[in-house]
């Protein structure tokens, strides 16, 4: 400990570290026995926690009302609440439909330019797979249908690489949606929006709440989906046709599969 | 590496912290995303993954043309621009909160990118250490800087701190 000369006080920058915890051990020592007897220092050091004080409650005053943060990040943050407990790991698929989806439902909601915006991610996607936990315990299932107000799309090809799943959709229709829809009630839709020309890309972490994707008449319209689990099934509806199933041992991983709408696997 | 985890954890005080710091709701969630996928491209391997989110994020959102300028022009046109919700319950509160925000958001903007960081990474808990990483600083100089940075933005905000005799 080197205690301060007796004409000496403590400089703002010192009481602050103090204040805040940062101090090393000698420099929080110094200045606890400064303090205990030196009132100017002691008035000097009030003067700061209140300011810091005030300071705290003006930039907490930025945050926007609780009830109007994106709620993506609200549930996310909800479920990170029990994460400790003895079952947390049973809910661990739903929480990550869940997080995943809040997160890309607050970010991509701004129309078809974030979504081409987002086109490059899709590639890096691609390569970032194998960080996945690849465990069996993930019991993701998709289910894709075709939306009923586009006639266009004669086919999609479906191409999941690890976690992530491209989905692409041949379309002649400048509009519609494409409704994608995990076991865990994790919804989608993809709005396609006769905003752009040629071919449209979106790359989402899972599910937005909705997406609108720029699409011309005749152009393709491409969706990466990146699931943060191993997928263990997909499941294809068009319309109200039959469903088709796709499992990860019989085409896994980067094969591609082109799935005439409606047919049955 | 537990993505699941560290987003349920660290999503939401992401986009606060990034919120706070441009001003811009969608700006804010847009680099939350990014940092994310980032996150799962490249995991870091130095330092703790929390500093690393918040170091990619605020670079996001400086990369993405948030520019001075520009955030002091979209904070004057949309004052009151905010995350997607529900609209308020009370017009009236709802009114002076925004205006209490905007002239935080303003004081803010009239900082540099170091003071702003220093007060909002403080703001968020980050210790010493990591802020002095973030900001490339020694350690020792924090004390300094956040004086530096608190009397900034008090006298932006013209606050007035008084201490009985």
């Amino acid at each position: 400990m080197n205690p301060l000369p007796e004409t000496r006080h403590v400089p703002d920058e010192d009481l602050l570290l103090f204040q805040e915890g940062w101090a090393d051990p000698d420099l929080t020592t110094t200045v606890r026995e400064h303090l205990r007897g030196c009132d100017e220092c002691a008035r000097r050091a009030e003067w700061l926690r209140r300011r810091t004080s005030i300071l705290d409650s003006r930039l907490a005053e930025l945050d926007p009302p609780e009830e109007r943060l994106p709620s993506s990040f609200r549930e996310a943050a909800q479920q990170a609440a029990p994460r400790r407990s003895a079952g947390w790991r049973r809910f661990a698929p739903r929480a990550t439909a869940a997080a995943v989806a809040a997160l890309v439902a607050a970010t991509v909601l701004v129309g078809p330019l974030r979504a081409l915006a987002l086109g490059w991610a899709a590639a890096r996607w691609n390569e970032a797979v194998g960080l996945f936990d690849r465990s069996p315990r993930a019991t993701h299932e998709l289910t894709l249908r075709k939306p009923t107000q586009v006639s266009g799309p004669t086919e999609y090809r479906f191409i999941p690489e690890g976690t992530v799943l491209r989905l692409e959709l041949a379309s002649t229709q400048p509009r519609g949606t494409v409704t994608v829809t995990t076991v865990q009630d994790v919804a989608a839709v993809l709005e396609v929006d006769d905003g752009a020309e040629g071919e449209s890309h979106a790359s989402v972490l899972v599910m937005p709440d909705r997406v609108r994707i720029g699409n011309s008449v005749e152009s393709t319209a491409s969706y990466s989906l990146a699931v943060p689990s191993q997928l263990q099934a997909v499941r294809v509806r068009v319309g109200d046709g039959p469903w088709s199933t796709l499992r990860p041992g019989e085409f896994w991983p980067g094969e591609q599969r082109v799935l005439p709408l409606g047919a049955s696997e | 590496m537990d993505i699941e985890r560290i987003y349920r954890e660290h999503a939401l005080p992401l986009y606060r912290y990034l919120f706070r710091f441009s001003g811009d709701a969608d700006s804010a969630a847009d680099a939350v995303q990014e940092t994310f996928l980032r996150l799962v491209e490249r995991t870091p391997h130095d330092g703790g993954v929390r500093g690393w989110l918040y170091r990619v994020g605020t670079n996001l959102v400086m990369e993405r043309g948030r520019t001075h300028r520009r955030r002091l022009r979209l904070l004057e046109n949309h004052p009151d621009r905010a995350p997607i919700g529900d609209p308020p319950a009370d017009p009236v509160e709802e009114t002076e909160r925004r205006e209490r925000r905007r002239e935080v958001q303003r004081a803010l903007s009239l900082l540099s990118e170091r003071d702003r960081t220093v007060l909002l990474m403080r703001a968020e808990g980050f210790t010493q250490r990591e802020i002095a990483e973030a900001l490339q600083v020694n350690p020792k100089a924090m004390g300094s800087i956040l004086n530096r940075a608190q009397a900034k933005l008090a006298a932006a905000l013209r606050i007035h701190v008084e201490v009985e005799p």
